[in-house]
């Protein structure tokens, strides 16, 4: 009994050894084939992984000479905004979506940071507990920023309107610290408004 | 046992296996995703079409903001029942196979929107300069709700991909093939040795139980489902259950493979070096 028991072990691991090469030939080739794209997909799958328990609201480090070393979550408060000439004082949130425009002034993610020496842009709607009097605003007027970092202060040196979809095309630059606010135009409009009402300041200090 | 012989069986053993792979794989994606009631009972179990509502709503309220109206003019211009129908009617064309894109009724929204937006003007004694504009928030309302119900995007890619279940059987059926030509390759080698074959047999069945477990647990290890977060949460949260519920069914399957390849493994040998045993005696 105990030499079958020991047969069918022996044969028993041999077929298990045989299990295994395959499994190592078809795994060991399937990650030659398709190694890049299997490593690319999950890549892209986690992408769209949004784990909001190992999300704590990241410290915006800032460096004087560098920059921002790190930057808020999207949808975050970071900073707020400050128009004495309209009386307006309004919490910035990093993110345009319509959900951040109903609470707030919105950061374009693709835009540069306060402090970082580039173009900012922010967006607000013209509603009344937002930039309702933005008509108001003149060349001279102060625009000031506090961040969580540090605190900015923009002179404006220009008031244009644009249509709608140039709000998209709002110049980029990194060799100046431009901030540029835009809402809706016209102010008083009823209904859906198809042109922008841009503010542009430099910062001065 | 010659080398050529090994070779051979090996060579039967990965097509067998990659079959059988194949085979599952498919039928559990035929069983969940490509299945339309599937699909439906899954949005209705998650509570989607309420969510969903819910999220339109929401996300038209974004639209008040620059429109000098007031939120009350959305107000009965849509309601959940609606939102359900239309996504079932969405669903049922994807799955159709036909060519002919969805349809969704909003004269019914715009109309009602539009009252509303006539009284609110009425109550608060407001006269709109700019007809357009109001036609053009009405449009973009209407717009906003057909883009939450079609996700014109994803739809176009899956009635791509639901018009392909043709080909997704043909594979299937390719599959079938491939294992059984593996089985018959074996047995055929094993002709003078015809015991060993359910063992053999088994054997590459226990190689797909441990690819499956391996794969399984690769993607629950480096892909985080449960915060998969696409379009919005509710149609997230229904993704998200429908792709646990492969991955367990798939995962179950190979623990199923494993536990009876095994003992059929142990067994089948016994029985056959028992019997070997018998004869010599």
């Amino acid at each position: 009994m105990q030499n079958r028991i020991s047969k069918t072990l022996k044969a028993t691991i041999i077929n298990l050894i045989v299990a295994f090469l395959v499994i190592l030939i078809i795994i060991g080739g399937v990650r030659l084939a398709f190694g890049q794209k299997i490593d690319e997909a999950v890549t892209l799958l986690n992408y769209f992984t949004l784990d909001l328990s190992d999300k704590k609201m990241t410290e915006i480090v800032y460096d004087q000479q560098y920059g921002l070393k790190s930057y808020p979550e999207y949808g975050a408060k970071y900073a707020d905004i400050e128009i004495e000439k309209i009386d307006a004082n309004l919490p910035v949130y990093f993110g345009s979506t319509l959900e951040i425009l109903k609470d707030g002034v919105g950061h374009d993610s693709g835009s540069y940071f306060p402090g970082e020496g580039g173009s900012i842009i922010y967006m607000g709607h013209n509603s009344k507990n937002v930039f309702r009097r933005f008509s108001e605003l003149q060349v001279g007027d102060m625009i000031k920023v506090t961040t969580t970092y540090g605190e900015f202060n923009y002179e404006i040196y220009d008031l244009k309107l644009i249509d709608e979809d140039q709000a998209d095309m709002l110049p980029i630059q990194r060799d100046e610290e431009i901030l540029m606010v835009y809402t809706c135009y016209p102010f008083n409009n009823i209904g859906y408004t198809t042109q922008r009402y841009v503010v542009y300041s430099k910062l001065v200090k | 046992m010659s080398v050529f012989k090994f070779v051979l069986k090996l060579i039967l053993g990965i097509l067998m296996t990659v079959s059988l792979l194949g085979f599952i794989a498919i039928s559990q994606i035929q069983n969940t995703v490509l299945n339309k009631d599937y699909v439906i009972n899954m949005m209705e179990e998650d509570n989607y079409y309420n969510n969903l509502y819910s999220n339109i709503i929401n996300d038209l309220k974004g639209y008040i903001g620059p429109s000098g109206l007031d939120e009350k003019v959305f107000n009965d211009i849509l309601t959940s029942e609606k939102v359900k129908d239309d996504t079932i009617k969405v669903i049922e064309n994807v799955y159709s196979g036909e060519e002919k894109e969805v349809e969704i009724e909003t004269e019914s929204i715009k109309s009602k929107l539009n009252s509303n937006i006539e009284s609110f003007l009425a109550e608060e004694n407001l006269v709109s300069e700019n007809k357009d504009a109001l036609d053009e928030f009405e449009n973009k309302i209407v717009e906003e709700y057909e883009n939450s119900i079609i996700y014109s995007k994803y739809y176009r890619y899956a009635k791509k991909v639901t018009s392909k279940i043709d080909l997704i059987n043909f594979v299937k059926i390719g599959c079938i093939i491939g294992f059984a030509v593996g089985v018959i390759g074996i047995a055929f080698i094993n002709i003078k040795n015809f015991k060993k074959n359910l063992s053999e047999v088994m054997t590459f069945v226990f190689a797909n139980g441990i690819i499956i477990k391996v794969v399984t647990l690769y993607i629950t290890t480096k892909i985080k489902i449960g915060y998969i977060t696409i379009l919005n949460t509710s149609f997230s949260i229904v993704l998200r259950d429908v792709l646990q519920d492969l991955i367990n069914s798939i995962s179950k399957i190979g623990t199923i493979l494993i536990t009876v390849s095994l003992i059929t493994i142990v067994l089948s040998n016994l029985v056959f070096i028992t019997k070997d045993e018998d004869e010599k005696k």
